[in-house]
């Protein structure tokens, strides 16, 4: 069996990945070390002495253990359900033919351009009205419209490339549309729905301005809001803000980690040629 | 059986609604975020044990730095769904939403409630606004020379008291391989300090006043002198490289002995404490400035109430209950860290800077405001670029003073104001 | 019995539509309407000028500045983050020891929360202390250090190795997901047939992640044009504005000076050059 790569490029990936790592190391370096041993002997001096006090400290000043439940939830919830809907926009703009198709997909594209800064006034109003102020289940409603344009254009492409004649075939079989979506086009297109999973739950995960604008109450919180807590008014705690960081990225490392297993050659390739 | 069971429940529907319609809940904004916060809710928590009436939500917008927290409690207001009560700075920042309409005048509860007799004066001069007052001053704050004391005693040196003495220790301790000062220009507003200084020193404090409500042309040799010395300053006695560090690593060189002095504020001390470092090897002076008052750089944090807060009264309760002497000296160095409440003072022996500084601030006649106060942000941002550019060397100090002037009178002209309303210190 | 028809065929937009006009358009129309108007986002005051903060906009002489710098950082996040995704991609689709690590590192850069980028690489680019710096001295080269984020013709290339850092997981991420599609029978049929690594490449890798192609490449250019994030946090669109981008730029007019009128402009703007950008290369590459 012929090795696919050469100890040349291997020793190459090595070193490429030890620089983009670098970084990282630097965040868990600090969160084990002491502020004074930080800002006195240097950021990136090896540490004078390990501890792992900052991650209890970190968690309780960044009240994880009541954000932690806040995020989880909405993410669960709301990254399937989101892009389950954008799934059944996207099959239609892909493989339909329609006067408005093409339009409807610009209507889309047009909400990805828009910066969220300037539309936090009017969502503010909007959901104040709709009584979804200051509730966490309010912020379904805006995460979702925010995925959608970047989900339906991820999944219309994916989407258009599977095979017309599977689509056909299936209809000629009598399937309703929803059907040939659920039966054919999407279980053809696990890995962008995977991917897409990967990086709805990380963007939803590190939502910040949104949460930050609709929620005040301390129960509805998510670990980014909590994040802020770590930084003072005149300083901050550099050991402590780089143990939340990695407390608070844990769950979208642990996706990734369980999703990406799935990106297997041959898994869907093999079912294309039935 | 089952009657007197169905009106027990009844009865306890009723206290229950009955008590909670009696808890109401104060949403109170801060700024404030790390151990500090941790205390504030603590705080919070004595005042609803000694009021059960009054529950404190403690709504802290931390660490994002002033432009958005600004952008929080904008939002909110312009929605309806501003808090009862939050923080602010003094100046241009709370400026704006007093002037919006979004801030209860506060002047018949200075009589009322005595707040005249406990707070430091020039603080409460500080947060005026077109004569009016929209907010109690809780903190209270100056900015000056730090420095660390085992590397000044090595080189021998002295407090200044004139800028020519201040100009040869900076000489000194450049000879030596140590740069005098280290200031971080990320967001501008530290290196701001410095400049502000320097025109105290070239104007003196009328003209400086007046410079900062724009009654006075910029375009002048006092400011030309101003940008001239920063210049100097930037090119030989500041850490290199320093306009885009951020202004939370800037007091890391000092720490490393890379550098002698940081501009910083009378806050510093608990700082140091919080970084592992021995308080009793800094020290401070206070800024020659050649003038008489001598004045430093100062400016306040308020709390300001709701206009449309259905709880102005127990807004105001609690506010007469924060600033009173014995709260404010309880809970000093830990839910506050600064305070206007005069006699308020920290131990000695543990924090002896923040003790002498806290000596100074009850002492002042009168303070110059950071210049970011004084000006509308958008003006600021123009400040601050020119700023840059002097450090940079892309203009020189008199195009400075004219762009400056350009800059005031295109906003002034845009916008129709004539004066700037509330640089405090102006009386 | 039309209705019926197309009732059944046409429903599954109307749940994305559905939230998209609620919570969506309502707020773009607002947004535009500020637009025409001078308003500081907050007093009652509300001045109609028409399509003068558009004008405005043009003739701005920062914004002209804006548009160079997001067009430099289009140039590089649409070429290098892509062509580095793309090999990288290739390379962890087989069968290598320690794929997992590989995937999971090369991702790691995007999933860090935005203030641990903002600290670490301020650190990392700092003058005095910072690592860049310290390696050129360490090395001898000492003349090569710089002052990365406070010297004009510097920074925004600072940000941009930044922002490839960061950018590169996702280009990755979606090709990865891509190549599981191509059917291991073509490459096998081109080994019967004595094609090179390089050759397979080209001829049955590209090609067959051309949909993929368009939708990292579309979402590169709607993305360049609104970065924001990363800019803030690490030079705040300074020295001056010399850093200063679409995002940032109408960041700054909407909540730091109070004009919400032109920053809604900007934003209009801003979501208007996206559109034209993206859809007339969509539309090119849906062509078959």
């Amino acid at each position: 069996m012929r090795r696919g790569y050469s100890n040349v490029s291997f020793f190459l990936l090595i070193f490429l990945t030890l620089l983009v790592l670098f970084p990282f190391a630097i965040v868990v370096l600090t969160s084990l070390r002491t502020q004074q041993d930080v800002v006195t002997r240097g950021v990136f001096a090896p540490p004078e002495f390990v501890t792992l006090q900052n991650f209890p400290d970190a968690w309780r000043m960044g009240r994880f253990s009541v954000y932690y439940k806040n995020s989880l939830s909405i993410c669960l919830v709301k990254v399937p359900l989101g892009i389950f809907i954008a799934a059944l926009a996207a099959y239609p703009l892909a493989k339909y033919r329609f006067q408005l198709r093409e339009t409807l997909l610009a209507f889309f594209l047009l909400g990805l351009g828009i910066p969220v800064n300037v539309v936090l006034l009017p969502l503010t109003i909007l959901l104040k009205k709709l009584y979804l102020l200051d509730n966490l289940w309010g912020l379904l409603f805006p995460y979702i419209v925010f995925g959608l344009p970047f989900q339906i254009l991820v999944l219309r492409g994916f989407f258009r490339g599977i095979p017309d004649e599977l689509v056909d075939a299936a209809r000629i079989d009598g399937c309703t549309e929803f059907l040939v979506l659920l039966r054919v086009v999407l279980p053809l297109s696990v890995p962008a729905v995977l991917a897409l999973f990967i990086m709805d739950f990380l963007a939803t995960w590190n939502e910040f301005l949104m949460a930050l604008i609709f929620i005040h109450s301390d129960k509805w919180k998510t670990v980014p809001l909590g994040m802020m807590y770590f930084q003072g008014q005149f300083a901050s705690s550099y050991p402590i803000i780089n143990a939340g960081v990695l407390l608070g990225i844990l769950p979208v490392v642990v996706v990734y980690v369980l999703l990406q297993r799935y990106f297997v050659s041959g898994i869907t390739a093999g079912a294309l040629k039935e | 059986m089952k009657r007197a069971l169905y009106l027990s429940i009844c009865c306890l529907v009723v206290l229950g609604i009955v008590g909670i319609a009696a808890a109401i809940e104060l949403r109170v904004m801060t700024v404030w975020g790390g151990q500090q916060k941790e205390y504030l809710d603590q705080m919070f928590a004595e005042y609803t044990s000694l009021n059960p009436e009054v529950k404190i939500s403690h709504e802290s917008v931390a660490g994002t730095g002033a432009a958005t927290y600004i952008e929080v409690l904008k939002t909110a207001a312009a929605a309806g769904t501003a808090p009862d009560v939050w923080f602010n700075w003094g100046g241009e920042l709370s400026g704006f939403f007093a002037d919006a309409g979004y801030c209860e005048p506060l002047d018949e509860y200075f009589e009322k409630y005595g707040w005249n007799k406990i707070l430091i004066p020039w603080t409460i001069e500080a947060v005026r606004r077109n004569g009016k007052l929209y907010g109690v001053p809780i903190c209270s704050h100056g900015m000056t020379f730090w420095y660390r004391k085992d590397l000044w005693d090595q080189l021998g040196l002295t407090e200044p008291k004139t800028y020519k003495e201040l100009e040869e220790l900076c000489a000194k301790t450049k000879a030596a391989g140590i740069y005098p000062l280290s200031v971080a220009g990320k967001y501008g507003w530290m290196v701001m300090r410095l400049l502000d200084y320097l025109l105290e020193y070239t104007a003196g404090p009328e003209l400086h006043d007046k410079l900062n409500t724009t009654e006075e042309s910029w375009d002048r040799p006092e400011v030309v002198e101003m940008y001239r010395l920063f210049k100097k300053w930037a090119d030989e006695w500041i850490v290199p490289g320093f306009l885009q560090v951020n202004p939370d690593d800037a007091r890391m060189p000092m720490y490393q002995g890379q550098a002698l002095m940081v501009f910083e504020g009378s806050w510093m001390e608990t700082v140091f404490k919080q970084d592992g470092q021995d308080v009793n090897n800094f020290g401070f002076f206070l800024h020659p400035t050649e003038h008489e008052p001598l004045r430093i750089s100062g400016f306040p944090e308020q709390f300001m109430v709701n206009a449309q807060s259905k709880y102005k009264k127990e807004a105001l309760e609690f506010i007469n209950w924060f600033i009173q002497k014995d709260v404010q000296q309880k809970w000093l160095g830990k839910a506050v860290t600064s305070t206007c409440t005069i006699g308020v003072y920290p131990d000695e022996k543990e924090l002896p800077n923040t003790y002498r500084f806290r000596q100074v601030l009850e002492q002042l006649q009168d303070v110059y405001p950071p210049t970011d106060q004084a000006f509308p942000p958008e003006l600021m941002h123009k400040y601050f670029e020119i700023q840059d550019s002097v450090a940079l060397g892309l203009v020189t100090p008199e195009d400075a003073a004219k762009r400056m002037q350009a800059a005031i009178e295109e906003y002034k002209e845009e916008t129709g104001i004539k004066v700037f309303g509330s640089a405090p210190g102006m009386k | 019995m039309q209705m019926r028809r197309f009732l059944s065929r046409y429903w599954l937009l109307f749940p994305a539509l559905a939230f998209y006009g609620v919570f969506l358009v309502y707020p773009m129309i607002f947004s535009f309407i500020v637009s025409l108007y001078r308003w500081d986002g907050l007093s009652p005051a509300k001045v109609f000028i028409g399509l003068r903060n558009y004008v405005r906009f043009f003739s701005d002489p920062t914004s002209l500045l804006v548009l160079k710098n997001n067009l430099t950082w289009m140039a590089f996040m649409l070429s290098i983050p892509v062509a580095l995704g793309l090999i990288l991609a290739v390379i962890l689709n087989e069968k290598i020891p320690g794929r997992t690590f590989f995937r999971a590192a090369f991702y790691s850069p995007t999933v860090l929360p935005l203030v641990a980028v903002g600290i670490i690489w301020s650190w990392i680019y700092n003058p005095t202390f910072g690592a860049v710096n310290s390696f050129f001295r360490i090395i001898g080269l000492p003349h090569l250090a710089r002052n990365w984020l406070s010297d004009p013709g510097v920074a925004l290339y600072s940000v941009i190795l930044t922002g490839i850092w960061q950018g590169t997981g996702f280009p990755m991420l979606l090709f990865l997901a891509g190549l599981q599609t191509i059917p291991k029978e073509l490459y096998e049929a081109a080994d019967i047939d004595g094609a090179t690594g390089l050759q397979k490449f080209f001829y049955i890798t590209i090609p067959s992640l051309r949909e993929t192609f368009v939708v990292v490449i579309s979402l590169l250019m709607i993305g360049s044009l609104k970065v924001f994030d990363l800019i803030y946090v690490m030079t705040w669109g300074g020295p001056g504005n010399f850093t200063q981008v679409l995002s940032t730029w109408m960041y700054f007019n909407t909540f730091v000076y109070h004009k919400a009128g032109f920053g809604s402009a900007i934003a209009w703007i801003t979501a208007a050059t996206s559109l034209g950008v993206a859809y007339p290369y969509i539309r090119i590459m849906s062509r078959r």
